[in-house]
């Protein structure tokens, strides 16, 4: 559905994303995730086709929606009015899904947009993009916002949008969501990938390791007797106590990234 | 059918649901012979991914515990029980090492043993 | 997209449209006092008023509408806010959205090519209808006083406004797609604007003096040609640099 080879974008002297592959297939959901300034919104944004990379290749097979960071929608449009615009320029645009989601949210169309709160903002900006009918929904920070509830809601329409042949892309910085719904995993770091894959495979890779001297791996901790390393399970040594370790101790040490190398 | 899946464990989720359908096998509530819900049915229950219960059926065909029968679905397979109870024993396995590194006696263990199985000893 | 636009432009081209309208009728309302400003030149210090070229020839003048329409309307009232009236309309266009960051929903949903044209044409067309509106306004007002006023005359300010303006549309929509917030396209147009106009005192560049331009209503043809063209390249650029440009 969506190739991306040896993604590069600077702007002057700054390297946004440098180098970054993977591919995204039908019924998947992709997540993007790493700190802030990582790259993501700029790979997201050279994958629309809104910022021309300064190299690599990209091909999108089929039509998309978008949801960007910011969320925002024409703030003097009412948001029945807005629902009119997407009629009009919208892809596949399905009016009646887009009523009964607000209608679900509370959101009264006859408001204004510039008097939304942000979260139904968000709501309201989700519900029109997710009734768009195409193949790859392309959305940043989705979630970002929005009470429990809400969220929850929102990660099972992504899933229930696979169960129909269609893809996402998202970005996201709340681990535990996407725990819940992606099938595979980029993490980026300074414009660069540094772990991709199936995130059951992941989680798999990588156990704790307490040590008292260094090793190949990621240092998670230090107390004042030990270390703590994620460690890849191929490269864990003999006689040391090794431990699971939870998604956020993988991201959070490799991301991180203090690498002590024995 | 339904059970519950824990997203943040450290388990990966195709594992959580193999292991719940062999659990369903060996309770006797899924029998030989018997059509599996179809993946998306599953997924949907479970509120997991196609991709996961996609794979999940997938390995329990490599281990032998389900068959496909084409055009119509997944079915339980005539399996022996250590296939389908190894995970189980996997489990204590580990739980006794740890036992056993923290010292608790062999005797000790036996007791627990017979307590839960109802056997003489326990009180 | 249009219904959009249109409801995007509706506040400035309102405000603009009832200013010049309600300007007219003052000067409607004004047109037989005419004499009373004779009365003032005589009660005023010689030769301050007539350093305005207030002389009593010219207020004499004034008694005669054609005169009158001419100097006051399209030559003053009218014709000086034209390029003004232009560079309001045009300059929150594409930097606004782009400051709002809404300009997204509309790149990630119909080609660039429509986006440029349809943010183009819009505010354009409304903008000449208003444009053409005004300077045909003292028409129906003549023939109902039961005036005269000349036709050719009214035929060539319809030229130097819509031309006028249009080049300032059209170089303002320019620095619109170029900023990245709202008020620089905005202050960079009007410094434009009057630099040009500044300049243009100078013989030599009489040519930049568009404001001349607009209020003499003389459209002669290489002048006018020549902001014609000016539009028309500065347009194919903004194009160009629309298509290429990281949003």
């Amino acid at each position: 559905m969506l190739t991306v080879r040896g993604l590069k974008k600077s702007y002057g002297s700054k390297v946004a994303v440098d180098g970054v592959s993977f591919e995204i297939g039908k019924s998947e959901v992709f997540a993007i995730l790493g700190p802030n300034g990582a790259g993501k919104t700029t790979t997201l944004k050279c994958v629309l086709g809104l910022r021309r990379p300064d190299s690599g290749e990209i091909k999108l097979a089929g039509s998309f929606s978008y949801l960007p960071e910011e969320k925002n929608l024409y703030p003097y449009l009412r948001v029945k009015d807005t629902v009119d615009l997407f009629e009009r320029i919208g892809k596949n645009f399905k009016r009646e899904k887009a009523i009964s989601s607000l209608e679900k949210y509370g959101i009264d169309p006859k408001l204004k947009v510039s008097e939304l709160s942000h979260g139904m903002k968000t709501l309201t900006y989700l519900s029109l993009v997710l009734a768009e009918d195409v193949d790859l929904y392309v959305l940043d920070e989705p979630t970002w916002g929005l009470d429990p509830l809400a969220r929850s809601d929102v990660l099972n329409a992504l899933r229930s949008l696979t169960y129909e042949g269609k893809s996402v892309l998202y970005t996201s910085h709340i681990l535990s969501e996407v725990e819940k719904v992606a099938d595979r995993i980029l993490i980026m770091k300074a414009g660069k990938a540094i772990i991709q894959g199936y995130l059951d495979d992941v989680k798999a890779s990588y156990k704790l390791v307490v040590s008292e001297r260094e090793l190949d791996g990621y240092l998670l901790k230090r107390t004042k007797k030990e270390l703590i390393y994620l460690v890849r399970v191929d490269r864990i040594p003999e006689g040391v106590e090794v431990r699971d370790a939870s998604f956020e101790e993988i991201f959070e040490a490799i991301v991180r990234g203090e690498r002590d190398v024995a | 059918m339904w059970f519950r899946i824990d997203f943040h464990s450290s388990k990966p989720i195709y594992e959580q649901i193999k292991e719940g359908i062999k659990l369903l096998v060996l309770s006797g509530k899924l029998r030989e012979g018997e059509f599996l819900p179809s993946i998306r049915s599953l997924a949907e229950d479970l509120g997991v991914n196609l991709n996961t219960v996609a794979r999940a059926y997938r390995e329990l065909v490599m281990e032998g515990v389900l068959e496909v029968r084409r055009g119509e679905g997944y079915v339980v397979a005539n399996t022996k029980r250590e296939v389908l109870q190894s995970f189980l024993e996997d489990a204590l396995r580990n739980v006794l090492k740890d036992c056993k590194t923290a010292g608790i006696s062999e005797e000790r263990v036996i007791e627990i043993v017979r307590e839960v199985y109802g056997g003489e000893g326990g009180c | 997209m249009w219904r959009k636009e249109l409801k995007d432009l509706r506040t400035r081209t309102l405000v603009f449209l009832f200013l010049f309208v309600g300007t007219f009728i003052f000067l409607v309302v004004m047109k037989d006092y005419t004499r009373s400003l004779s009365e003032l030149l005589e009660t005023a210090p010689k030769g301050l008023l007539e350093r305005f070229g207030m002389t009593e020839e010219f207020i004499e003048k004034l008694g005669d509408w054609n005169f009158y329409v001419t100097t006051q309307w399209y030559g003053k009232n009218l014709g000086q806010f034209i390029p003004l009236f232009a560079i309001i309309v045009a300059f929150p266009l594409v930097a606004r959205e782009v400051e709002n960051q809404t300009i997204e929903l509309l790149l990630a949903r119909l080609s660039r090519k429509t986006v440029f044209f349809t943010k183009f044409s819009a505010p354009l067309i409304a903008f000449s209808i208003v444009t053409v509106a005004m300077v045909l306004l003292p028409l129906p007002v003549t023939a109902f006083l039961k005036e005269t006023l000349d036709a050719g005359t009214v035929g060539k300010y319809l030229v130097t406004h819509l031309v006028g303006g249009i080049l300032w549309y059209c170089v303002t929509f320019f620095f619109s797609i170029l900023s990245s917030d709202q008020v620089r396209p905005l202050i960079i147009s009007l410094a434009l604007l009057g630099g040009t106009t500044t300049l243009g005192i100078v013989r030599r560049l009489s040519f930049l003096n568009t404001f001349a331009y607009v209020m003499k209503g003389d459209p002669t043809f290489p002048q006018t040609l020549g902001y014609v063209l000016m539009s028309a390249l500065i347009v194919g650029l903004s194009y160009r640099i629309f298509l290429e440009k990281d949003f």
